[in-house]
């Protein structure tokens, strides 16, 4: 925490080369994108609905392969995590396979394990990896204890635990017992599935993993990473500390696979009680916050410290919009990736978070199961405001046009602005220029639709270069450069690359 | 004011200068430059360059200022992480502690008399608990404390019964003279040895209510200083108030004690209040020392906005002597010290009687760090009707205090009068 909070922002201030292109307006752009901006897939990261759409029931699914535990036999506890306030459990399904169990808060029944589904079924959506969450429900009376099951003696705060011994029935009982104080026949859980392969720990936020022959971008520049930042803020996942990230080695294919883990602080939850108005205003140990308040004797206050923290529904937590300000969104700690966020980042999150319509997010808020339809319509209009917020910041800082398409002499795209709800339709007005490779002018003008015909000549030298640039109010961005030249089929014309200029 | 120096700006440019051009030349294709780098070599990929040789040399300078300081962050992290997250206190704890957690020793360091240790035996008999805690300086000679408590649990159901023998020794114990004008030249040492038993009743009905009745015996007596001659007490103290420094006194007393802590959270209050009072009678055996105790502290808090809360604490100390006695020197009322009054030195005005008055402003820094500011005002009184506007002492001061919602874990203040500027820290006072 001292290093995350202190030293990574130490660092940075004393990069010479890093300052001086953030003055100068050239920040170090994402390393692993290609000639049209975009991230491959990857054991990051894979394309779903940001660039094809999935059905609500596609996302409702999320990574699950299965309906969660068999609870057609007994689950066989393995350890249980004991901190004195709310104890987690790893059970053995008659299936064989292996869950991590959590409960809710006393009193908040589905707020963490609302949010942990929530959270993992649109990241995953989004493309990120992560594990399979399901909201189970335990019978006590079918837990059976296996023969070494284990308790983790810990402490009741967030420390790793002291120690492990033998688990003894009584003490199953006491830890159950602290969740289900009334005795119900089924307590709510949330049933994490325990990921193949073999743990090799959480992702390091800066450099790359030794060992790992296929890590070759720096985490702190890869795209997947920098515009994860949009993804979190829409999802207000404030808790992405290392570790909740884990790498798993596959050893059948070699290859180790990324995953975000642990979405229990999410939305809004702050895992143990609702979250509250400072979540996402500023990090755990606020450096600038904290100076600020030292220097003024405490008379400057906060927004986050005069804003009321409501909690109508205690499924779904604290769900307040007013502070949200996306390009001011403070995870607890620093991310180094985050702080090298540039705007075609940005955009490239702000695209995924806006392909998310509100079926589908309602889709994703189904999963969680929440007893109370009005918490989860709650919570639905929370994401929606979130995402339109988001989408409407991002897309007048850069040019939102995108999905170019070249067919004959007619380049088509796409305003992602308007396409999504955030500008209103025939209100802009495109200009562009066509250059040609020596950089010859070969036409110019402007459209007020998303296409345009080429000048008849542009192939003549061997491709075309192409600034767009739309006109609407409220919006300042830079042109986008898209690239037309020979496509893989003999004959063929196509777009071969695009730049966004800041 | 700083003035910026041309020099210093020259440097900077002649640093960023060769940086911003790195930078823009690379920005117009930040890939090239990168990839040209990551050549595969037998079909591996290579690590990807995100930056030119250039800026990774112009990036040096930066690396080795950072150095030493992220040796430090490095240190600590490592320090805190070995110390709360792998639970090393704890485990510390647990070699010191037998299994079943009855019988235990505990390291002590204390700034005041030196180190030490505390043994410990929960239930040893009929439910009751024994305490030794001591602490040494740097030799016998030196300043010395021994503490034995015997606890009983459950008296009176929510009550505990505590018998406890103290010793301690101060080598060389300072003592101002007496009254509210005594100079800071009147400033004498004493050698200072006191051994004292108490039996006390302490019962907490409910939550935010204690109350507690003491019998104490006391013998104390004062000598010559560890250095130099014995204490020219003359011409500081008039001859009838030095009573008690012709041998060992040996004193009893009773005392009842009332404590309240009405606040909503203990260790960084914004409502409420905490008060203690205290009334007892005490007698010498030879007769020629009696005096009664009365203590009143209280301190109101007053939340203004968004837990920045200003708090006014009370206090009031009288020590009034009866049927001809005397009140001890080392038993007087005083302003000075930890607590109250803090930029003086403790015991610095002395008397039978002792008020102040604090004014405390506490603001949120970060997470359970407070920072606040002070201004507090005291003097002593032989008799109350000696009590007026004049003769006060005012210290000013502030600082910063960690706090756990139990209590405050440490604070670190400033505090300054027309004497002296003092650094002060303290762990888990109520006030």
């Amino acid at each position: 925490m001292i290093d995350k909070s202190l030293g990574l922002q130490l660092r940075q201030a004393l990069d010479l080369p890093r300052v001086a292109r953030r003055v100068g307006g050239r920040p170090y752009e994402a390393a692993n994108v290609d000639a049209w901006d975009e991230v491959p897939n990857s054991t990051w990261f894979t394309n779903r609905n940001g660039r094809f759409p999935m059905s609500p029931d596609a996302v409702h699914r999320g990574p699950t392969r299965g309906a969660g535990p068999d609870t057609t036999g007994p689950w066989t506890v393995v350890t249980v995590k004991s901190d004195g306030v709310t104890p987690g459990m790893i059970i053995d399904d008659v299936q064989g396979d292996r869950y991590l169990l959590k409960f809710d808060p006393v009193g908040f029944s589905g707020l963490a394990s609302g949010a942990d589904v929530v959270g993992s079924r649109l990241f995953h959506a989004a493309g990120y990896n992560v594990p399979e969450n399901y909201v189970a429900y335990l019978d006590p009376d079918r837990l059976v204890l296996a023969e070494d099951a284990m308790i983790q003696e810990s402490t009741p705060d967030k420390r790793p635990p002291m120690r492990e011994r033998l688990l003894r029935r009584q003490e199953l009982a006491a830890a159950l017992a602290r969740v289900n104080s009334e005795g119900t026949p089924r307590v709510r859980v949330l049933a994490s599935r325990y990921l193949p392969g073999k743990p090799l720990g959480p992702w390091p936020y800066e450099g790359v993993r030794d060992g790992d022959a296929n890590d070759v971008y720096p985490h702190e520049h890869r795209r997947e990473i920098r515009g994860l930042y949009v993804v979190a803020s829409w999802l207000n996942h404030a808790d992405l500390k290392e570790e909740n990230t884990l790498d798993m080695y596959d050893p059948e294919a070699g290859i180790v696979i990324h995953y975000l883990i642990d979405f229990g602080a999410a939305l809004g939850s702050n895992s143990r009680r609702p979250s509250n108005p400072r979540r996402g205003q500023a990090n755990s140990i606020d450096v600038r916050d904290s100076l600020v308040r030292l220097a003024t004797l405490g008379l400057y206050v906060h927004d986050y410290e005069r804003a009321p923290c409501s909690v109508p529904y205690p499924a779904v937590g604290y769900l307040g919009n007013e502070l949200f300000q996306p390009w001011a969104w403070k995870p607890m700690y620093p991310v180094p990736a985050f702080e090298n966020l540039t705007a075609r980042d940005a955009f490239w999150g702000a695209r995924i978070v806006t392909s998310f319509t509100e079926e589908q997010i309602g889709a994703a808020v189904a999963a969680a199961r929440f007893d109370d339809p009005e918490a989860a319509a709650a919570l639905t209009r929370f994401l929606v405001e979130r995402r339109d917020c988001i989408g409407r910041y991002w897309f007048s800082r850069t040019d939102p046009l995108d999905a170019f398409k070249l067919e004959g002499e007619r380049l088509g795209f796409v305003d992602l602005a308007v396409a999504r709800g955030l500008a209103p339709e025939g209100a802009a007005a495109y200009e562009y220029v066509v250059y040609a490779p020596s950089g010859k002018v070969l036409g110019r003008g402007s459209v007020t639709e998303p296409e345009l015909d080429l000048p008849g000549d542009w192939r003549r030298g061997g491709g075309a270069m192409v600034s767009l640039q739309p006109r609407r109010s409220g919006l300042s961005c830079a042109p986008v450069l898209v690239y037309l030249g020979p496509g893989t089929a003999e004959g063929s014309w196509e777009v071969i690359g695009l730049r966004r200029l800041d | 004011m700083t003035r910026f120096s041309p020099l210093a700006g020259l440097l900077v440019t002649a640093l960023l200068l060769p940086a911003a051009v790195a930078g823009r030349a690379a920005g117009l294709d930040p890939t090239a430059a990168a990839q040209a780098d990551s050549l595969a070599v037998d079909g591996r990929p290579q690590l990807v360059h995100y930056r030119s040789r250039l800026e990774s040399a112009l990036a040096l300078p930066g690396r080795v200022v950072y150095a030493p300081l992220g040796g430090v962050l490095y240190v600590l992290s490592w320090s805190v992480s070995d110390l709360y997250e792998r639970h090393a206190l704890d485990h510390m704890k647990e070699l010191l502690t037998t299994a079943d957690g009855r019988i235990g020793v505990r390291p002590l360091a204390n700034t005041g008399i030196g180190t030490g240790f505390r043994l410990f035996h929960r239930d040893f008999l009929a439910g009751a608990d024994w305490d030794l805690t001591s602490s040494f300086g740097r030799s016998v000679d030196d300043r010395q404390h021994h503490l034995l408590e015997l606890a009983w649990h459950g008296v009176g159901r929510p009550g505990r019964l505590l018998f406890t023998l103290d010793f301690s020794r101060e080598p060389d114990e300072s003592y101002y003279g007496i009254g509210n004008g005594s100079l800071a030249g009147d400033r004498t040492r004493f050698r200072q040895e006191e051994t004292r038993a108490q039996l006390v009743y302490r019962c907490g009905t409910v939550r935010w209510l204690i109350v507690t009745a003491r019998i104490e015996g006391a013998s104390t007596s004062i000598g010559a200083p560890r250095y130099g001659d014995a204490p020219a007490t003359t011409g500081v103290y008039p001859g009838d108030q030095l009573l008690d420094l012709a041998g060992p006194n040996r004193v009893v007393g009773a005392a009842v004690a009332l404590q309240t802590s009405l606040v909503d959270v203990r260790g960084s209050p914004t409502h409420g209040n905490n008060a203690r009072l205290d009334a007892g009678l005490y007698r010498d055996l030879d007769g020629s020392l009696s005096y009664a105790s009365f203590n009143a502290v209280t301190e109101q808090f007053f939340e203004l906005f968004y837990r920045r809360t200003a708090s006014l604490r009370l206090g009031l100390d009288w020590r009034p002597a009866l049927g001809g006695g005397e009140v001890p020197v080392y038993s007087m009322a005083s302003v000075g010290g930890n607590l109250f009054v803090r930029g003086y030195q403790r015991g610095r005005f002395r008397d039978r009687g002792a008020a102040f008055g604090a004014l405390i402003y506490r603001f949120p820094v970060a997470r359970c760090l407070d920072g606040g500011v002070f201004y507090e005002s005291g003097r002593t009184f032989r008799d109350p009707a000696d009590l007026s506007l004049g003769g006060w002492h005012d210290s000013y001061g502030g600082g910063l205090r960690i706090w756990v919602p139990k209590g405050l874990v440490f604070q670190l203040l400033a505090a300054l009068s027309d004497e002296e500027h003092r650094i002060l820290f303290s762990f888990s006072t109520d006030f």
